[in-house]
């Protein structure tokens, strides 16, 4: 069967408080990762199954044991690692970032960890969405990762009514239309509405992963990951990820408008993924992993003169 | 819908307020008393008080962050939800003046639009283009797209829109002797352009509309006192951004809209940074949306707390005082059915009240619940002591300095009215006035020119040093981590040094002129000793009051900008390190240099033509008085020859 090298990496960034570490917490289905009405003065957290245990890297390339991610100083570290199991984790690994726009951290501890990922989400409070510091942030993004970006405008719950939702989505969908592919308006209090974040994700993992040429290329070495672990088998923690058709899944049009539904795939390759998701959405990582291995053959097969084939990468053992 | 009106504002909140206004139409009923008799020689001094009176309205600009909630707590204040726009979009375009009690209210006028003039429209576009420019030096060009387009847009809209009378409008102005919420709508808020397409009228005429002032009588407010609501700041639409920084150092004092679920952020400290350049006791920061937070009470200790650190670590916050509330509670306790608000804020609302010992069974409790927790009280309170403190206190300070001068005056030219007539040179005694005044006016000139180039060659030489040291800051960066990391020098410092400097020049000229003005003064009183010979009559002597010392506004053109790191982040893109430098050295300069210029025109110069105003303001005054007991001493016949 053909196998990725490595799963997908989001990145999930934004102003601070915006709700980045509730919107991976509630992926994870557990409270992962402290999450404060004040700034979370926390480092860059990689979350993985295939981490090797937990560890502090520092900016110096070394790196030591985690005891406590509360007790670890921001500077000097480029990121936590921690290795753990959730369903979610099957599809992709999940990088929480320090706040943007916070006076008291550096900007660059989170741009830094831009390298190692593969997608990017972008949170930004629904009651002060999309404003120019987070524009500003967007115009010097690589156009690598512009591709496939989300916008979650999180706090939904806080709009008084639908016509208000409706104004702001319209005027943030106007504005960042250059930026994100995605957009969803979500409150990150409410199951269905993370169950809908959550099968986004994985959907955009699959299609990330098949354009995966570039994905491996573009980490720099320093950046990937120094061992890849046994993939253990997952064990079930909490959240179950539900895709496509299950109908918690579904929205409810008060919590959630969303303005993009993943459909307008950017490659050949992507529409096959698009189309295979649609027939038969995978319900397990067993089944995903077997749906990657029948995309691959079907973009082998189609996309074999195209310039850097995806399938060369992915195929790779 | 009908809906209950609470009067939100307990007079008490204006009570310092209250007093110190009291004294001042005292003054002033004093001033137009002397006015009756005929006592020519202090008519110029009184006529220039009671000026000074009636231009005297205290500004109080809401500033902030875009939806902070800037708009609705000016509704809460007034007791009336819909009267300013609010949104959940960016939304307020204008500077908007809500003047209450004034008396310098236009003759049946109750909502007066200026709109720009053609010149003033030009250079709005033009500091779009300014902005591109600068981006474009820069080396951005995606940036200076950017700008460039925003401008082009918002003009094609608006011309599109209006037409013939586009042309027309400019420089016009529209006032009104009544007004609703609808009227102000289609000036003061920007408009969804959705709906704008579609024929709706809010936001008609906002892109042409320079400033809106409402006058409202409210007996609940004191006289003479002014609220701005102001375009949010970090907007994407950045062109509104100048008004908005401009505002502030016109006004005496600035609240600050924190939002509680993102207070203080880089943005709000760079705002606070430059406000702080004003005078830090008249700023207050008021955190809002307290019932967006689970547990308001609890929360608030911690963001107190966070902020206080902050400003601490950035070297701000002595005397900020910072309070804590929610528009939307003061907005809910003014409403029919308080109990209606969101199921959230009313939560929050009770962990509130619990903390508190308030009760929270019926609808009046609520109201008397959320009236407390929404802080609204406290903040005016608080806005009032510092207006009182400040401005209010100077004034007054002014004008018993002034009184005591005139009634001095009075009394000696009346004395010497009673005695006996004595003649002298009186063409001589002019003449040497004459001259005192010519002499202090030339070494006032003299003292510009000096000031002024001392204060272009520190602007040039902190220029040159932050130059210097920006490259170096790059230099080490660059050995260290190489040129595949992103970094950025914080212009702030530049700012800092640049401000400081003009500060101290003002101050010196300031100085310079008090120097001279002793001089003058002690010439007049040789005058009077020697060639009246009045013994024992003095000049009066009261503190002379320069016009206070505004930090120069230009220097905070650019917030947006500044922030926007992407641009001097990109830098470490430029390859090998001396071309890295030249082009750094290049954009620093270029950047700087209208800064410098700046400065000196449009800040340095108008504050050397404004203390040459009251050097001779004081002189003729002290002419006029000597020439009164010339007058007197030359008795009644001398003076009925004069006169024919
Ligand atoms: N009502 C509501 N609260 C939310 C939502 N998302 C996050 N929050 C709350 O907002 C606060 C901030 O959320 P965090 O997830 O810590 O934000 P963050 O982006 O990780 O912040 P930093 O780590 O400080 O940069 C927390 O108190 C969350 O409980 C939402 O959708 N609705
Ligand atoms: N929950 C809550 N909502 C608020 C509060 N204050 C304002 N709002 C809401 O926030 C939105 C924005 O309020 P505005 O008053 O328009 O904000 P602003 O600061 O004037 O915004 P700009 O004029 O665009 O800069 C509106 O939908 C208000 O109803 C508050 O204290 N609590
Ligand atoms: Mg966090
Ligand atoms: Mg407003």
């Amino acid at each position: 069967m053909t196998q990725m090298k490595r799963k997908p990496r989001l990145l999930v960034a934004g102003e601070f408080s915006a709700g980045k570490t509730q919107l991976i917490n509630g992926l994870l289905g557990a409270n992962v990762l402290p999450s404060n009405v004040t700034a979370t003065a926390l480092p860059p957290v990689w979350i993985s199954a295939d981490h090797m245990g937990d560890r502090r890297v520092g900016l110096d390339g070394t790196s030591e044991p985690l005891r406590d991610l509360r007790n670890v100083a921001l500077e000097g570290t480029l990121c936590c690692e921690m290795q753990m199991q959730a369903p979610i984790l099957d599809y992709v690994d999940l990088i929480d970032t320090p706040g943007n726009s916070d006076p008291n951290i550096d900007a660059t501890s989170w741009m830094r960890m831009l390298d190692c990922a593969d997608m990017v989400i972008w949170c930004s409070n629904a009651v002060q969405a999309w404003r120019q510091s987070e524009k500003a942030v967007w115009q010097a993004m690589p156009p690598r990762l512009r591709r496939n970006a989300t916008l979650v405008v999180t706090h939904a719950d806080r709009l008084h009514d639908s016509q208000s939702a409706d104004r702001l989505m319209r005027r943030v969908l106007r504005e960042t239309d250059p930026f994100f592919d995605h957009h969803i308006l979500a409150s990150l209090l409410v199951e269905t509405d993370l169950d809908f974040v959550a099968n986004h994700v994985v959907t955009l993992a699959g299609q990330v992963a098949c354009t995966g040429a570039d994905l491996l290329s573009a980490a720099p070495q320093q950046m990937r990951p120094s061992q890849q672990g046994p993939n253990p088998t997952p064990r079930r923690v909490a959240r179950p990820i539900r895709v496509g058709s299950s109908p918690a899944a579904e929205p409810t049009a008060q919590n959630v408008v969303p303005l993009f539904d993943g459909a307008s795939a950017k490659s050949r390759a992507e529409a096959i993924w698009a189309e295979l998701v649609k027939n038969a959405p995978p319900n397990s990582p067993e089944e995903w992993q077997a749906m990657m291995a029948e995309f691959m053959r079907a973009v082998d097969g189609e996309l074999e003169p195209a310039a850097a084939t995806p399938a060369r990468h992915l195929g790779a053992k | 819908m009908e809906r209950a009106e609470h009067s939100p504002t307990d007079k008490t909140a204006f009570q310092a307020l209250q007093a110190q206004w009291d004294l001042i139409s005292q003054f002033e009923a004093v001033f137009k008393s002397i006015l009756e008799p005929d006592v020519d020689f202090v008519r110029d001094s009184i006529d220039r008080c009671l000026e000074k009176i009636a231009a005297f309205e205290p500004n109080v600009s809401v500033i902030g962050q875009v939806k902070a909630g800037k708009s609705t707590l000016l509704n809460a204040m007034l007791g009336k939800p819909d009267f300013l726009p609010v949104d959940v979009n960016p939304w307020t375009s204008v500077i908007t003046g809500l003047h209450f009690n004034s008396r310098r209210r236009p003759p049946r006028t109750r909502a007066l639009f200026r709109f720009f003039d053609q010149y003033e429209w030009d250079r709005l576009i033009e500091t779009g283009g300014k902005l591109g420019e600068m981006a474009n030096r820069a080396g951005f060009s995606q940036e200076a797209d950017e700008v460039r387009r925003q401008v082009l847009e918002m003009r094609e809209m608006t011309q599109a829109r209006l037409g013939a009378d586009f042309q027309r409008l400019l420089g016009q102005s529209h006032a009104f002797a009544e007004f609703d919420q609808n009227l102000i709508n289609s000036y003061i808020c920007y408009g969804d352009p959705d709906d704008l397409r579609q024929g709706g009228q809010d936001g008609f005429y906002a892109d042409l509309t320079k400033s809106a002032d409402l006058y409202i009588d409210n007996p609940d407010f004191p006289n003479n006192l002014c609220f701005r609501d102001t375009p949010g700041v970090n907007d994407t639409f950045m062109m509104r951004e100048q008004t908005t920084l401009n505002a502030i150092s016109e006004s005496r004092a600035c609240i600050v809209v924190l939002s509680a679920h993102q207070a203080l952020s880089t943005m709000d400290m760079a705002l606070l940074r430059i406000i702080c350049a004003i005078d830090a006791r008249e700023v207050v920061i008021f955190v809002n949306r307290m019932d967006e937070l689970g547990n308001p009470t609890a929360e608030e200790a911690k963001l107190r707390a966070s902020i206080t650190k902050t400003l601490e670590r950035f070297g701000l916050g002595a005397g900020i005082e910072i309070l804590f509330g929610s528009g939307y509670w003061a907005q809910m306790a003014q409403s029919a059915a308080p109990q209606n608000m969101a199921p959230a804020s009313l939560s929050a609302l009770q962990h509130w009240a619990e903390m508190h010992q308030m009760p929270m069974t019926s609808p009046e409790d609520i109201r008397r619940a959320a009236t407390e927790a929404s802080g609204l009280h406290h903040l005016l309170r608080a806005v009032a002591s510092r207006i009182a403190d400040g401005p209010g206190a100077r004034m007054v300070e002014e004008l018993r300095a002034e009184a005591r001068n005139i009634v001095s005056m009075m009394e000696t030219v009346q004395t010497i009215a009673g005695e006996s007539p004595q003649d002298h040179d009186v063409a001589g005694i002019k003449q040497r006035l004459f001259r005192i005044k010519e002499t202090a006016l030339s070494r006032h000139q003299q003292n510009v020119q000096q000031t002024r180039e001392d204060l272009e060659n520190r602007l040039r030489r902190a220029q040159e040093a932050f130059v210097e040291s920006a490259l170096s800051a790059l230099s080490a960066h660059v050995a260290a981590y190489g040129e595949a990391e992103t970094w950025e020098h914080e212009p702030m410092s530049l700012r800092m040094s640049m401000r400081s400097a003009y500060l101290s020049a003002c101050k010196s000229l300031d100085r310079k002129a008090q120097a001279l003005l002793d001089e003058a003064a002690a010439a007049v009183q040789d005058v009077m000793d020697v060639d009246l010979a009045v013994v024992g009559v003095d000049l009066p002597d009261e503190q002379i009051f320069f016009p206070v010392i505004r930090p120069p506004s230009s220097l905070s053109a650019t917030l947006s900008l500044d922030l926007n790191r992407a641009w001097w982040q990109r830098f470490w893109k430029f390859g090998a390190e001396a071309r890295l430098r030249k082009k750094y050295a290049d954009v620093i300069l270029a950047e700087t240099d209208p800064l410098i210029a700046q400065l000196l025109e449009q800040h340095f110069d108008p504050r050397s033509r404004e203390v040459l105003e009251v050097i001779e303001d004081y002189l003729d005054d002290r002419t006029r008085y000597v020439h009164a007991i010339l007058d007197q001493k030359q008795g009644p016949t001398k003076r009925a020859r004069d006169v024919a």
